[in-house]
């Protein structure tokens, strides 16, 4: 080797870290570009781009909540189910003609209680691995819903209710159309992911959640209580389902029994997209939000270009097992020495 | 060092090679027709398909046909009718996976110019024209067809579906008319929801507290085939069965000698008259609020076709 | 100020059963201040067990634990930190996908306030980090470095940095350089000596 191509070399690896970092975002940049490219006079119209967020904020919270599990070295297979559970006696005490801030606040319970069990069954019951218990619950969650609601759909809630998910911010006061509003939703993304963003990167519990899945014993042996955090975990992400619920009643008007089914798969997904590791302690926030928005995109793009449904499936699939392979060969250059 | 970029690159261009099955631009009129499921795997969504198309061919417009990947997945089905709109189509026929979740969707159509027909499911929407089985007609031509077979004043019953649903109640009160009108005494009503075990208890409970039971009506296929199997059971093969919905296992049955007759909808009318009024619509014109696709009596006779 | 021998650390009969196995049993033990104690003995004699009881990961079956002649119950690590005792373990215990200094702070994070809310204050975790390092003369690229990216010489050095950085009263060491090669071993060793010099006490545990 030469010494230009050791310089050649160097300059790549200090470049591998800002991969890690924000290879995610190229991407979905990437994929921007080519949907602006192929769809040019509608994918970036104001309708569109506010489509795909509405689109993806429920996913999005779901997502959210996954990630820190994830980030644990657990799994929630539960969350389509909270969300649906939630969703269900949302409807129920809207339906008993509950005041509206009662009805939403509570999703936001149910969701946060549902997690709640979780995380004490995983470390109470002492679960061989989180799959277990949030596979039962998966059921578990899901038959309560239907038990509590006799399988039927139950419709029609006030506007309050309905703000979050449907809600429109006017900016005719910026000189803009009516129509170019800004939804409700897009806002909460917003700030729902700031805040989570701060709690995993400035706060303790945040680090401790990276150390568990780094290293439980190490998280121990420091002193951390491990089944507490996990208990918090369990809980937060329970509560992020709920807000996930909170969002698509608003968005449907209705709490149906199919509400959430496989999303908890969709969750693990955008995860796993935007570079978690199932092993624990990897990834970001903005990862998440990128993996989730690269699955909303990829899910309008098709679905503007008139590809149908069973093509998506595929391609979502592929995406998953190219950007794991994109993390394996950054982990290869990264051992590299 | 290029591995990555290699890849990268290599997954830029698989995204636009499938990307580039797109669908070129023209002046005809877009109608954009929403299905609840994929037509492949279930007949009567694939038979809604074959109208909408062959429909579309005829009147020369652009079909743009899009299903969710299963039946049951409103979200998904959500997606495809905003993303749709957002790129522009000149009608919309909805068969809605959620009425109430689709409502508000529909307002803002109508609001943005798109006029709107239900098909197959009736919407919330006040003023949106519904075209589909008319279920209380159906189900009367089940009842004439049993007050044919049976002599007057025999024993008579219903199994209903999910009474909270329309198209239940619809379907019941037609075969009450029904069996009113020409003399039957009806025995039971009861709900089996629409569930082939359910049919089955409920009518084992049903021919134990009348024995002289001669017909009974079932509001859809598998809670009839359920009631069979209960018949069966009590070697009371003589009493007349009557479904609805013509599923393939109900014209199996038929063939069979079990089952004797089924009501079939016209799903390829739903297809074909979807299109034709959202076009109507779409240039202007005025359409009926209901608008019949059609049910046909479904025996021995014909029940090869619905196999 | 304790003084140079004075009492640190008793062990009173203590006994550890993991089910029906007893891997400790009716062991005594005392660490004074200075002193260098080294626990010696075959694979499987319960050396580790033994740390792992002093540190307050495990709870003893029988017997107890008395510091400067008080009786203690630790219930975490956490308890034994807060009395002064550090424990460098066999298997680390360190999180690779943390920085160095992330580790060593690990579970004691500097803090910033902001009203009721507390965050992570990285510049002072950076600046105690390569002042810690720097005193034990630890040579590594960067506080900032993952623990992941280290040789295995390293990472022992950030264990045993991890263990000495909040004025520990004694150091217990778990194999301190089993796993290491030789060259390696020379440099945790001269390690152990410069703590030595610092007046640090601890208890090596090494077959």
């Amino acid at each position: 080797m030469d010494s230009k191509d050791q310089d050649k070399d160097s300059l790549y690896l200090k470049l591998i870290p800002y991969f890690e970092k924000y290879g995610i975002l190229l991407l979905l940049v990437i994929m921007i570009v080519v949907m602006h490219f192929l769809q040019p006079d509608v994918f970036l119209s104001w309708r569109n781009v506010t489509n795909v967020f509405k689109q993806i904020s429920w996913q999005s919270m779901l997502a959210l909540g996954v990630f820190m599990v994830i980030v644990t070295a657990g799994i929630d297979l539960s969350v389509g189910s909270i969300m649906m559970l939630s969703l269900m006696i949302l409807a129920i005490v809207a339906k008993a003609g509950a005041p509206w801030y009662i009805v939403v606040i509570t999703p936001l319970i149910a969701g946060f209680l549902c997690g709640l069990f979780n995380g004490l069954g995983i470390t109470l019951l002492r679960m061989p691995h989180p799959f277990i218990m949030t596979l039962g619950t998966l059921y578990i969650f899901r038959g309560t819903g239907n038990l509590i609601s006799g399988g039927t759909p139950i419709s029609g809630f006030t506007d309050e209710v309905r703000y979050l998910g449907h809600g429109r911010i006017d900016l005719t006061w910026l000189g803009l159309e009516k129509s170019q509003y800004l939804p409700v939703s897009l806002v909460l993304i917003a700030i729902v992911y700031i805040i989570f963003w701060i709690f995993m990167n400035k706060t303790r519990t945040g680090k401790w959640i990276y150390a568990i899945g780094g290293n439980p014993n190490a998280a121990r042996a420091s002193g951390i209580n491990v089944n507490k955090i996990l208990v918090i975990v369990y809980s937060l992400c329970g509560f992020l389902s709920g807000i996930g619920a909170l969002i698509l009643a608003g968005r449907t008007d209705s709490g149906y029994p199919n509400a959430g089914l496989q999303s908890e798969l969709d969750a693990i997904a955008a995860c796993i997209i935007g570079g978690a590791s199932f092993f624990g302690g990897r990834g970001t926030v903005l990862g998440v939000f990128a993996g989730v928005m690269i699955m909303g995109i990829l899910r309008n793009g098709l679905n503007l270009m008139d590809v149908s449904s069973f093509w998506q499936q595929v391609l979502i699939g592929s995406i998953i097992v190219l950007a794991v392979y994109v993390d394996v060969l950054r982990r290869d250059f990264g051992t590299r020495k | 060092m290029s591995k990555l970029f290699k890849l990268i690159g290599a997954f830029t261009a698989s995204v636009f090679l499938l990307l580039s099955i797109t669908t070129s631009v023209s002046a005809e009129k877009k109608i954009l027709f929403s299905i609840k499921g994929p037509g492949s795997g279930n007949p009567f969504w694939a038979s809604v398909t074959k109208g909408a198309e062959e429909e579309a061919a005829k009147l020369g417009v652009k079909l743009i046909l899009i299903a969710p990947p299963q039946e049951g997945d409103v979200q998904a089905q959500i997606n495809q009718v905003e993303d749709q709109l957002a790129k522009g189509v000149d009608a919309l026929a909805l068969a809605p996976g959620d009425p109430n979740a689709f409502a508000p969707i529909v307002d803002d159509a109508i609001k943005s110019g798109v006029p709107v027909v239900f098909v197959d499911t009736k919407g919330i929407n006040e003023g949106v024209t519904f075209i589909g089985t008319n279920n209380m007609n159906g189900a009367e031509l089940a009842a004439k067809f049993i007050c044919d077979k049976t002599p007057k004043g025999s024993d008579v019953a219903i199994l209903t579906g999910i009474e909270s649903q329309s198209t239940a109640l619809l379907r019941r009160d037609g075969a009450i008319k029904g069996f009113k009108n020409c003399g039957l005494n009806l025995v039971a009503t009861q709900t089996a929801e629409w569930d082939t075990a359910k049919g089955r208890s409920v009518t084992e409970s049903i021919i134990l507290k009348n024995p002289n039971i001669k017909a009974i009506f079932a509001s859809n296929d598998n809670m009839g085939l359920g009631a069979m199997q209960a018949l069966k059971d009590a070697d009371m093969n003589d009493v007349i069965v009557v479904g609805f919905d013509a599923t393939p296992d109900a014209a199996t049955s038929i063939l069979k000698g079990e089952m004797t007759a089924t009501i079939a909808q016209f799903s390829y009318n739903m297809g074909a008259y979807g299109v034709k009024y959202a076009l109507e619509l779409a240039n202007g014109g005025s359409i009926d609020p209901n608008i019949d696709t059609g049910t046909q009596l479904v025996t021995k006779a014909n029940a090869n076709d619905f196999k | 100020m304790s003084s140079a021998n004075q009492l640190l650390l008793e062990a009173k009969n203590v006994t550890k059963y993991f089910g029906t196995i007893t891997a400790l049993e009716n062991v005594n033990l005392k660490i004074h201040a200075g002193e260098c104690l080294g626990v010696v003995g075959d694979n499987g004699a319960g050396k580790t067990t033994l740390m792992k009881v002093l540190s307050g990961l495990y709870k003893p079956s029988a017997g107890s634990l008395h510091f400067e002649g008080k009786e203690k119950v630790l219930e975490s690590p956490r308890d034994s930190q807060n009395l002064g005792l550090e424990m460098v373990y066999q298997d680390l215990a360190l999180a690779g996908n943390l920085p160095i200094g992330e580790n060593i702070f690990l579970g004691r994070e500097p803090t910033t306030n902001l009203g009721l809310l507390k965050f992570l204050d990285y510049k002072k975790i950076k600046e105690l980090t390569e002042a810690h390092l720097g005193k034990l003369k630890i040579n590594v690229k960067s506080a900032d470095q993952k623990v992941e990216e280290l040789s295995g010489g390293q990472r022992q050095a950030v264990a045993i940095a991890r263990s000495t950085a909040f004025n520990a009263k004694v150091v217990i060491m778990d194999e301190p350089t089993a796993a290491l090669a030789i060259k390696e071993v020379g440099k945790v060793l001269d390690l152990i000596n410069s703590l030595k010099k610092n007046w640090r006490r601890r208890n090596c545990d090494q077959s």
